[in-house]
């Protein structure tokens, strides 16, 4: 312990210097301090698996925007000559629909609405699901039954026949399906966010952050919520799949994209009949949902091992 | 000890604390008074689940809310009863001027935050420094605990234990305290490294002039490093006074017993003496002496009664009526 009683003495000396050198340093180092969002992004950039995510997810968009502008067949018309095309014929580079219209044109048009619902509805639902929970679990007792009981009332409902319910009540149309979609997933997500806070909660640092003076609301969300959120980075990244997912089969049932604007959902619905004369209707469709939802869930899994620290190296 | 007229520092009167689990209450501090000075430390000596923590916690109010079912008495800090305050007017005490170094350094860290933070927190909370400013500040305080501020930037988990234990040490001490509560700090740790983090925070205390509750079940610690010692039994002190006091003159059976039960390295003895049976039942402690079923010396008139607590000398006091 000698040498701890010297470095205090000579401490006093600079402050003002080392305040300099220290303020110059996180300059130097920004994006470099684990947890800013800097730093988060260069990890997912350092992370092969999650950069082949974005990759597809960029690329997709890009096509689906000017999709109008480089695909040789616009995704509405109909070539009834060609008909049932398989890939590859008459210049239909993924084949044709029941109708003939061109499935590649289609599917790429169709990115846009899957995959910006998938977005914006678990967004809408974590921003309201994350207070909501941990609320709930921290403060327990009436605030927590009141809650809960009330989110009780939607889980009481299958979540698709909840989305139905709320896109009828509200109407049809892109924005309202993520409305619709994005209050049937709150109960679940909040659910999840209570029970996390509820074991992180007990936590002795939880007690030593009181211990020093922080108020309530900072250590919900400094301390506790940090703490608690892995879990769920992992489903918002499940859950803009299934959202996706989930506007497809309301796409289906008439809710949500209307024809003749193409949708990967409605394409699978529509192709469901043809599926064993046809089968690449069903199954191009598919692969474009399924390389979305894999997408997501790389760059979710590489998002939460930048947040969490335990995980790395 | 136990008299009416308060310290000028620190006074605890009459602290009860019960807890409530599965319908049942459980009484965790059973009336415990005592004082302690500016600048000294009192060591609380108990078995597990003495009430030893709970007492510690009580001063600092962070009971874990939904179990605790009552807390009366009071605790008075420079004169303020801490227990009567709102929370609100509480909160400036908590780090500033009364902090707490915990049990388990493994736990007692936030793993997600980076230790210069969590140093540097309290300091921004309560000193009003901008975060460079505080940054400073903690660089300093880890190399005071012997850590290179190279590592400032490291997550708890790539310290080993006796280097968790000495970041929470500097976060405890971060901003100046005048009362540190240390809850059995070396009790994860091996032994090497108790002696060292026990100098250190003895270190600390002296140049800081801070009091210190420590919390032990380590009689040798409590000779190392306090001024005045208090034995607790079944959440009562059930003898008080100077070190020297107890040390020379153990006078209640349950300190006797615990004296009994060290090893002795000049003696040749098979086996340790420990003091018979468990501790009592929190929910249902015995009549009278709480110590009583236990107690080598006990008589009928034990189990009768609240049994007083007799001064045996200035300052001793020792809760038995057999001496």
């Amino acid at each position: 312990m000698a040498e701890v009683k010297n470095t205090t003495i000579n401490t006093e000396i600079d402050i003002e210097a080392l305040m300099a050198e220290e303020k110059r340093e996180r300059k130097a180092n920004r994006g470099k301090k684990p947890g800013s969002f800097l730093y988060i992004c260069r990890r997912v950039w350092h992370t092969p698996t999650a950069m082949v995510g974005v990759g597809i997810i960029v690329i997709m968009y890009i096509l689906s925007y000017s999709s109008p502008f480089i695909c040789k067949f616009p995704f509405a018309k109909v070539d009834i000559m060609h008909k049932y095309a398989l890939p590859g014929v008459a210049g239909h580079l993924l084949g044709c629909d029941e109708l003939g219209r061109d499935i590649l044109s289609r599917c790429l048009y169709g990115a846009r609405y899957t995959m910006s619902i998938g977005i914006f509805s678990t967004a809408f639902t974590q921003v309201l699901a994350i207070p909501l929970g941990a609320i709930a679990g921290f403060f327990g007792g009436i605030v927590d039954t009141l809650i809960m009981r009330f989110l009780d009332v939607f889980q009481a409902f299958p979540q698709i026949l909840l989305a139905i319910a709320i896109a009828c009540v509200l109407g049809i149309g892109f924005n309202k399906i993520i409305i619709a979609l994005g209050i049937s997933g709150i109960a679940g997500s909040a659910r999840m966010m209570r029970a996390q806070i509820l074991s992180v909660r007990e936590q002795e640092y939880v007690e030593a952050a009181t211990s020093i003076g922080c108020s309530t609301p900072r250590i919900i969300a400094k301390h506790i919520v940090p703490n608690a959120i892995s879990p769920l980075i992992i489903t918002m990244a499940m859950g803009v799949a299934g959202a996706g997912l989930a506007a497809s089969s309301l796409s289906f049932l008439g809710f949500g994209v209307q024809p003749p604007n193409p949708e990967w959902g409605n394409m699978l619905a529509n192709a469901r009949n043809y599926v064993r004369d046809y089968p690449h209707m069903v199954v191009i469709p598919g692969i474009f949902i399924m390389a979305t939802v894999l997408s997501y869930n790389m760059i979710g899994d590489a998002v939460r091992d930048a947040l969490d620290p335990r995980l790395k190296d | 000890m136990a008299d009416n007229k308060i310290c000028d520092f620190l006074s605890v009167r009459d602290l009860e604390v019960e807890y409530s689990s599965g319908g049942e209450v459980i009484h965790a501090v059973n009336g415990v008074s005592f004082d302690v000075e500016s600048g000294k430390t009192l060591g609380l000596v108990g078995e597990t689940g003495a009430g030893k923590t709970t007492i510690a916690k009580s001063i600092l109010r962070i009971l874990p809310d939904h179990a605790t079912k009552a807390v009366r008495g009071q605790i008075f800090y420079k004169g303020q009863d801490l227990l009567a305050m709102p929370l609100d007017e509480m909160r400036p005490f908590r780090g500033s001027q009364i902090s707490m170094i915990f049990q388990d350094p493994m736990t007692a860290l936030n793993p997600t935050k980076v230790v210069a933070d969590q140093i540097s927190e309290g300091l921004v909370l309560h000193q009003g420094l901008d975060k460079a400013a505080a940054r400073v500040e903690a660089n300093k305080m880890l190399e005071m605990v012997g850590i290179s501020s190279d590592r400032a930037d490291e997550y708890p988990h790539q310290f080993s234990g006796g280097m968790k234990q000495r970041v929470v040490i500097a976060i405890a001490l971060a901003c100046n305290p005048l009362l540190l509560i240390a809850d059995e700090p070396t009790t994860a740790l091996d032994v090497t490294i108790q002696a060292q983090v026990l100098d250190l925070i003895a270190d600390l205390k002296a140049k800081l002039n801070t009091a210190m509750i420590l919390i032990t079940h380590d009689l040798g610690v409590v000779a190392d490093q306090c001024d005045s010692v208090a034995i607790v039994y079944a959440g009562q002190i059930v003898e008080s006074g100077s070190k020297e006091q107890i040390f020379d003159h153990p006078t209640h059976p349950y300190t006797i017993g615990l004296f009994g039960s060290l090893p002795d390295i000049s003696k040749d003895v098979d086996r340790l003496s420990p003091v018979e049976g468990l501790p009592p039942d929190p929910t249902n402690l015995p009549a009278g002496c709480k110590f009583h079923p236990r107690c080598p010396k006990a008589t009928e008139a034990c189990a009768q009664g609240e049994i007083p607590n007799k001064e045996l000398a200035p300052g001793h006091f020792c809760r038995c009526i057999n001496i």
